[in-house]
């Protein structure tokens, strides 16, 4: 996961003084502002909210205000044009071409859409967010997260994104979309694959291993969701394939099979990923942070304080950095005025981090009366769909590390601590933890 | 009159949070809330999340059923900007 992680270097950790100067030098994209990137997003609410990184040619809009603002509106400010105009950036038709030609299609992004498409697609994809859906997963998700972590427990140490994390989260998702177990090492590789597409760090080399990757997960999903097709089970490849909502005139909505195909792969890879890499935080502050490690303790059985945990976590750690939009006309954000045709990204871990709205940001509080303001699932009509079962997954997940775990700390000094060099998310690479099992 | 248009479950994503409040004096409130009738879990959970505007008898719009019990009822939506 971490082939090309980055050192943390000192250029991010500038002190306010030298923010000016961050700004005027510094880019996303680079490794090292990414995995330390407090300050630069400081420097940008202050002098430059709407700053234009012209390493990434994109806009980079820094404050909860203008975040909500572009979220509320999905027509000025594109998903669609945003999204596709991100992925595999610069080498876009050589990516599609290869997809088209190996991969059995280039499936666009249905979801990542606008109104009035985005609409039917989003009622359709709802289907497999129920409320009823996310209650039955919860018990076979306990027993598949106790399981592995039963598994790890004894051992005293280990590294809690490559033995935890990213093995739990898979076979979460592989029990949600009854896919297969044994894929694990699989669909960790075609998670990668998918989300560098958004990441803007590949290079050509790169995006075309990953375009293959692509293509061997695009055939598995066709064929499980062919297998869907011809008997459905309780599973969420089902939900999806066999997706029908009724108009007000009595007529049925489904899903095409591209549309299908996409979907399916957006819940792998969307679930996944950001999940994996939620847990992998929760053990950073676990082992950094005593009173983090003391709240779960003492919390873990109350499902009111825990709801609160699992949102200040999404908060103060926030697995999705920033995403796409892009300008369909001229339009001024935040002071800035902005032609049609701008790639922005919404950087959501700095509107996170911004004081005016969450008082000491970097302080973990579930107390905090506006919790649910933070953006970390982004807002409007393209909130995150999956967000009930996120919610419940890194809640369970907490609750059954706080059974099993205790005395959490890091193997490694914390500036050795790397991260996986991508715009799109903060996401650790590897974190070597020690930790004795708790005793029933 | 609330908005009950995004009447579905998990709606919290939808759109953004718009909580209602019953509006009265406080017996008249009380019986109307009764009418309106308590959010479950997972709605409770949702408020919640925005204690800041949330008040002993809000709800989320979306979650209220309109029936002709609840004809005459007046609701406070929360202040639209801050979610």
């Amino acid at each position: 996961m971490d082939t090309q992680s980055a050192p943390a270097t000192g250029a991010a950790n500038a002190a306010p003084g030298d923010e000016q100067v961050l700004l005027a030098k510094a880019s996303l994209a680079d490794p090292a502002i990414q995995a330390h990137p407090n300050a630069f997003y400081r420097a940008m609410r202050r002098d430059d909210p709407v700053h234009y990184d012209a390493q990434l040619n994109s806009w980079l809009v820094s404050r909860h205000e203008d975040i909500l603002a572009v979220q509320s509106d999905p027509i000025t400010f594109s998903v669609n044009k945003g999204y596709h105009e991100q992925q595999a950036r610069g080498m876009h038709d050589e990516f599609r071409a290869i997809l088209e030609r190996e991969g059995g299609g280039y499936f666009p992004d249905a979801i990542m859409s606008d109104p009035p498409y985005h609409t039917r697609i989003r009622k359709l994809m709802e289907n497999a967010f129920t409320a009823h859906r996310v209650k039955e997963l919860e018990p076979r998700i306990r027993e598949v997260v106790g399981d592995l972590l039963d598994t790890v427990a004894g051992q005293g140490r280990a590294d809690a994104v490559r033995d935890i994390a990213v093995p739990l989260t898979i076979r979460v998702i592989v029990e949600q979309l009854g896919l297969d177990h044994g894929m694990e090492e699989k669909i960790s590789r075609w998670s990668v694959a998918v989300t560098a597409q958004i990441g803007r760090m590949q290079n050509r080399e790169q995006m075309i291993e990953n375009a293959h990757q692509i293509c061997e997960l695009q055939h598995y999903l066709i064929g499980k969701m062919k297998e869907r097709e011809a008997s459905p089970r309780e599973d969420m490849i089902s939900d999806i394939v066999h997706a029908r909502v009724k108009n007000a005139d009595g007529s049925e909505e489904t899903l095409t099979f591209a549309e299908a195909v996409s979907l399916v792969r957006a819940l792998l890879i969307a679930g996944n990923d950001t999940t994996a890499t939620a847990i992998g935080n929760l053990f950073y502050l676990l082992a950094t942070r005593v009173e983090v490690a003391q709240l779960l303790k003492d919390s873990a059985a109350d499902e009111r304080v825990m709801n609160r945990f699992v949102e200040e976590l999404l908060r103060v750690e926030p697995p999705v950095r920033a995403l796409s939009r892009m300008t369909t006309c001229e339009v001024e954000l935040g002071g800035t005025k902005l032609p049609a045709g701008a790639h922005l990204l919404l950087v959501y871990a700095s509107a996170n981090d911004q004081d005016e709205v969450f008082p000491s940001p970097r302080a973990f509080d579930v107390n905090r009366p506006n919790l649910g303001r933070h953006v970390s699932f982004g807002g409007g009509i393209h909130r995150c769909v999956g967000l009930a079962l996120a919610r419940m997954e890194v809640k369970v997940m907490a609750q059954e590390i706080a059974r099993r775990f205790m005395d959490i700390r890091l193997a490694i000094p914390e500036d050795e601590i790397r991260y996986v060099p991508t715009v799109a998310t903060r996401t650790i690479a590897s974190l070597p933890i020690t930790f004795t099992r708790r005793s029933a | 009159m609330p908005d009950g248009a995004a009447g579905r479950a998990m709606a919290m994503g939808k759109v953004k949070v718009t909580v209602t409040d019953v509006k009265g004096e406080t017996h008249a409130l009380e019986a109307w809330f009764e009418k309106v009738g308590s959010p479950n879990d997972i709605e409770f959970a949702m408020l919640d999340m925005v204690t800041e505007v949330v008040r002993d008898t809000s709800r989320l719009s979306c979650q209220i059923k309109l029936r002709p019990e609840l004809d005459g009822l007046e609701v406070t939506v929360a202040p639209n900007s801050v979610y």
